[in-house]
């Protein structure tokens, strides 16, 4: 595959855009790079990839690295699977502004990526693991320290009588070694001759009659003589690796040391983990960047994991989100116990800086009896440590039965954040009566104030900002499995507990007596009329029947009037309807999946709800109050050399029934990959048709004036993408032809006012890209690509479509240079940009890596990007702010430049 | 259909015809071994050969075979001056083996049998086992099985007697028809040629030079 990504930037900033072209595929089991660009004049403070199983319900985050011209993240390899993915793209600038790809909702319509087998490759099956077959190894033992003189490589198939014999491959240490194995009446054997001392892996790939994947069978082994020494017993490696950067884009430094190191020491029956990063970015002002962890792996059985690491439960308590901590994964085979301690949030004084920690809040200025005032300064900026505990525990009974319980609990620690911050610094300005406009801190403003005769109200707790929260999950998991493994059913329930704010710690029996009404009477909810009566009619519940004191359960939550659910079940529905009423319950969560894999058919029926009032602060990006129904299908066809997926999912958030206006979203998506062979075109065909409708009918009226909230759209995406190898020559080469569009239509247009803003942005992409190797290991590629997009917007109250057009062009080549030491890589870029205001930009990338020794290499990149934009020179404005009007330094100007120098060592 | 039988009848007896059931492979050989294969001559054998059903192999002096049984990994070493003929009726689930000693010494180490006893058959006696290690050395007095692990089967053809040979003992069935039992002295256990790699000693020495380059000396020694 050619990576089919380009990068495109604009100097206007009048659109808030960020581009990003999909790659046509990626490959299972490899690593994938995605590029973005920001079409901003700012760098975005934050740009992430968030990505997930397709139809998963929480999405694991990768940071973007600037890269000079473009934004690069890269999904790691065990996330390409045969169901391919569903990622996000958000670039986030200052005050919450956010760009993204998809442009529309992207969390719910993320977009999907199909992923294609490697060529020759056997793929992992989407709903588990490939068929087994019963293959004996018989030479060399696994594990085993054998003669250098005395190897030989034997499997028997005795017993595997589903193996097509003319599809068994073997592999030794990576090298498809077929063509010269013997494989006879169900014995494979193979004498490599003399192998090189240390160890060497054999790999069995087999397929069965109908042509289906069977799983590989692995093992290795040690060539060697004896030696009782350390070595052998404890080996380790790792990998140490610096980066540094020095980059200006449009006047803007950034300036980034990374180093990352990973150290692995194997003991044979047990395995040590580390991973570092430690970044110059680290500030005590946001969320970690640095990372530091270590896992302990015995065998099967035990994992122990220290520092940041990522547990994942379920998609309904937690997913993959970091935790920094202690995480416990102790699986016996018949039952597994996960735990996890840790941190999700670290304690933050001060958000974004010195500065951040105050704010005088005017509103909330009162003035005393003596006419005085008092001034409410507030805590702002600040982030509470979110601390998380939780376990799994599963069992699987006779192969067939799986069942689990799960806890999870999230809470604030309310005692992390500085109550008071001496040399935090904000701003005063004249509406402090008696103070001079400036910047203070605590201590001087609160003197200066006094000395004015006026007082200071700055609490102590209750800040405006963020609420300390508390959370509880709970929940369970059965599941099973029939039909001689091919089908399996799975349902997930869970419920939570989350208090929005538990400044005011735990409600006491007699607290939650009077929550509701002011009588300490026994009862919540029980009033009384003027007399003294009664209230007949209305719900009221004795205090005898709490059968749970709060306060011996705070440790595990705090209950008080913030908390959701105050009643779990809506107790007037379930008179009527107590089934519908328990599995709507709004605190709930559940998910109903049934999996069929049949004849090359891989199908998916599923029904997940998540409750209106359903939280859990360890996967912040379950979006709740949704109900979803998919039915999907991935056929593979043409002996594995075709794959279609095609599906159909419905969401909405009808949940409750008093909503009244629901979202109905109804997704058809469809996704053809097609690969004739090695050395054949690669054809991928993607359509994806998203209908959105809100039953609304009737406009709707905010004081004097109407708007319109209908909602009745269709929005079709498409993308076509082929590749082609062929030989010309000496020369062989790739060539990709990539095309695809987003259309809006909007059902209700003949409905509407003139004046409607349809907010949906039309657009389609085209490239060619050509890629080359020559002989002589030169490698280039040529890129091709245009974009046009349409922009809706109102002028003058008439709707229009203004267009942007990006045309790329790019030569990409590098060259294996001293006999393979070192290879230098080089780019140009041309970008046209066709908008309200035109401008080109033209980009130099160079830069070499070479290989110093055998296990330390070194890299430098260096890059300078210019801006030309012509009309400058006649718009009668100092565009550069050099006093001179229309000069020619207005008309080009260095866009950006940088350099990234890195050092790797290997040991 | 018929013309479908006929052919399917043919290539059965073909197959019957041609040769046995392949059962084993050959994972290591040292030293002069042959195998025979029906009415052939002998024919050196060599590493990775596939061993069917009648085959007889011969070693002379120093020479040693070690081979597995492909239904269960079982497997059989054969010692210099030994000579055995190895049969084996394969179906769907297992291989029915017997080992006919005519002389010699082997190591059988038996995994669990799913069809039968693995059996091993001299003039004198029958050793028959359901999954086990144990030697067995055969010679014109007699033979002598030495057991390793599990339990097996001892019997005197001539006299029909038999005895259970467990772990850390041994049994001796000679030719006028007795059998008994001792514990086995460790210093009678023979020596297995493939624990002991090809019998040659290395000796590795690892040099660098100034700029770090490894070189290393290896020394082969008996």
């Amino acid at each position: 595959m050619i990576p089919f990504l380009l990068s495109l930037t604009m100097v206007s900033g009048q659109a808030r855009l960020l581009h990003h072209i999909p790659p046509p595929h990626g490959i299972i089991g490899e690593a994938l790079t995605l590029t973005a660009s920001s079409l901003e004049i700012t760098d975005p403070l934050e740009a992430t990839l968030y990505y997930r199983l397709p139809g998963s319900e929480s999405y694991l985050e990768v940071q973007f690295i600037k890269t000079g011209f473009n934004w690069e993240a890269t999904i790691p390899r065990f996330s390409l699977t045969e169901a391919g993915l569903e990622y996000v793209i958000t670039f986030q600038f200052s005050r919450d502004r956010l760009n993204s790809f998809p442009e529309q909702d992207p969390f719910n319509e993320p977009h999907y990526l199909s992923a294609i087998p490697p060529k020759n490759q056997p793929t992992i099956g989407v709903f588990g693991d490939l068929p087994v077959a019963d293959v004996l190894i018989l030479s060399p033992d696994p594990g085993a320290l054998v003669d250098q003189n005395s190897i030989l490589i034997a499997a028997s198939f005795f017993s595997a009588n589903k193996v097509e014999p003319s599809s068994v491959q073997l592999f030794l240490d990576g090298v498809d070694v077929s063509s010269v194995m013997i494989f006879e009446d169900g014995i494979l054997s193979y004498d490599p001759g003399s192998l090189p001392n240390g160890m060497h892996s054999i790999e069995i790939k087999m397929q069965d009659y109908d042509g289906e994947y069977i799983e590989p069978v692995n093992w290795s082994f040690t060539v060697g003589t004896e030696r009782k020494s350390l070595s052998d017993i404890v080996r380790y490696n790792g990998r140490w690796n610096s980066r540094l950067s020095a980059e200006n884009v449009s006047g803007t430094s950034l300036n980034i040391a990374e180093v990352m190191g990973n150290f692995n020491v194997d003991v044979q029956w047990a395995n040590l983990k580390t991973d570092l990063r430690l970044t110059s970015r680290e500030s005590p002002h946001a969320q970690p960047h640095n990372r530091f962890g270590a896992s302990f792996v015995m065998g099967d059985i035990l994992d122990i994991h220290l520092g940041d690491h990522y547990p994942r439960f379920s998609p309904f308590t937690i997913d993959g989100k970091r935790v920094r901590g202690m995480g416990l994964d102790a699986n016996l085979k018949w039952v597994r116990l996960q735990y996890v301690s840790g941190d999700l949030n670290r304690a933050v004084h001060e958000r974004g800086g010195v500065g951040g920690g105050y704010q005088l809040i005017h509103g909330l200025t009162s003035t005393n009896l003596n006419g005085s005032k008092t001034y409410y300064l507030d805590r702002t900026g600040f982030m509470f440590k979110r601390k998380v505990r939780g376990f799994k525990l599963s069992t699987e009974l006779f192969s067939r039965i799986k069942a689990s319980v799960n806890l999870m609990s999230v809470r604030d620690d309310t005692s992390s954040v500085n109550r008071t911050l001496n040399n935090a610094i904000f701003p005063s300005d004249s509406l402090v009566l008696g103070v001079t406009p400036g910047n203070y801190n605590y201590d001087e403003f609160n003197t200066l104030i006094t000395a004015a005769g006026h007082k200071l109200d700055a609490p102590k707790s209750h800040w405006a900002g963020q609420k300390p929260q508390d959370n509880i999950v709970f929940g369970f998991n059965i599941g099973t499995i029939f039909d001689n493994r091919k089908l399996t059913l799975d349902f997930d329930w869970n419920m939570s507990l989350h208090n929005r704010d538990i400044w005011d710690g735990v409600m006491s029996i007699a607290d939650l007596d009077t929550a509701l009404d002011d009588s300490l009477d026994g009862y919540i909810g029980l009033q009384y009329d003027e007399d003294g009566n009664e209230i007949t009619g209305v719900t009221k519940i004795s205090t005898d029947q709490i059968f749970i004191d709060p306060e011996r359960l705070k440790d595990l939550f705090i209950i008080n009037t913030n908390m959701s659910p105050l009643v779990p079940i809506d107790l007037n529905a379930y008179e009527s309807s107590p089934i519908s009423s328990i599995i709507n319950m709004p605190s709930s969560a559940f998910n109903i999946k049934l999996r069929g894999n049949y004849s090359r058919n891989s199908i998916l029926v599923e029904y997940r709800q998540i409750g209106p009032e359903y939280v859990s602060l360890a996967n912040p990006f379950l979006r709740n109050n949704t109900r979803q129904f998919t039915i999907s299908d991935r056929v593979t066809l043409l002996d594995r050399k075709m794959f279609l997926n095609i599906g159909f999912k419905h969401l909405d958030n009808k949940i409750l029934r008093t909503t009244v206006t629901p979202l109905n979203t109804n997704t058809f998506f469809m996704n053809l990959t097609f690969l004739m062979g090695p050395d054949m075109p690669t054809f991928v065909v993607n359509y994806q048709s998203i209908g959105k409708n809100n039953e609304k009918t009737r406009l709707d009226s905010v004081g004097s004036q109407t708007v319109d909230l209908r909602e009745d759209s269709k929005a079709a995406t498409s993308m076509m993408a082929v590749t082609m190898p062929f030989t010309s020559g000496d020369i062989k080469q790739n060539l990709t032809i990539n095309m695809g569009s987003v259309a809006n239509l909007d059902n209700l247009k003949n409905k509407r006012s003139v004046t409607y803003l349809f907010p949906k942005t039309d657009s389609k992409t085209s490239s060619i890209s050509l890629s080359s190797t020559f002989p002589s290991q030169l490698k280039t590629v040529a890129l091709i690509s245009q974009t046009k997009l349409q922009i809706p917007s109102m002028s003058g109250g008439t709707l229009i479509k203004t267009p942007y057009t990006w045309t790329h062009v790019s030569l990409s080549a590098n060259q294996k240079l001293l006999q393979d030491k070192m290879l230098a890589r080089g780019t140009i870029s041309l970008l046209n940009s066709k908008s309200q205001i035109k401008s080109q930009l033209l980009g130099f990338r160079a830069g070499t890596d070479y290989r110093i020794q055998e296990n330390l290499s070194a890299s430098i990149m260096g890059q300078i990007r210019f801006n030309y934009v012509s009309s400058y020179k006649k718009d009668k404005v100092d565009n550069d702010g050099d006093g001179k009007i229309d000069n020619a330094s207005e008309v080009l100007d260095i866009n950006s430049s940088g350099i990234i120098l890195t050092l790797q060592y290997n040991f | 259909m018929k013309y479908f039988k006929s052919a399917t009848i043919f290539l059965i007896l073909f197959t019957i015809l041609m040769g046995g059931d392949r059962i084993a492979i050959v994972t290591k050989v040292i030293g002069k071994v042959q195998y025979i294969r029906g009415n052939g001559s002998g024919q050196s054998l060599k590493k990775g050969h596939i061993i069917e059903s009648g085959d007889i192999l011969k070693t002379d002096k120093g020479g040693f075979a070690a081979l597995l049984f492909i239904d269960d990994k079982t497997a059989l070493k054969v010692k210099e001056n030994s000579e055995i003929i190895i049969e084996g009726k394969r179906s769907a689930q297992a291989i029915a083996k017997e080992i006919n000693l005519n002389g010699g010494t082997i190591r059988a180490q038996v995994n669990k049998q799913k069809k039968g006893d693995f059996i091993v058959r001299t003039s004198v006696s029958v050793a028959s086992v359901k999954g086990t290690d144990f030697w067995l050395i055969s010679n014109d007095a007699g033979d002598s099985l030495i057991g390793l692990e599990g339990m097996v089967e001892f019997s005197n053809l001539i006299s029909g007697e038999s005895i259970d040979i467990t772990s850390g003992k041994s049994g001796i069935s000679t030719s006028d028809g007795s059998v008994q039992t001792f514990k086995t002295d460790p210093k009678t256990i023979p020596e297995d040629p493939s624990d002991t790699d090809s019998g040659t000693q290395k000796l590795e020495i690892e040099l660098k030079d100034a700029t770090g380059k490894k070189k290393t000396l290896i020394i082969e020694y008996n």
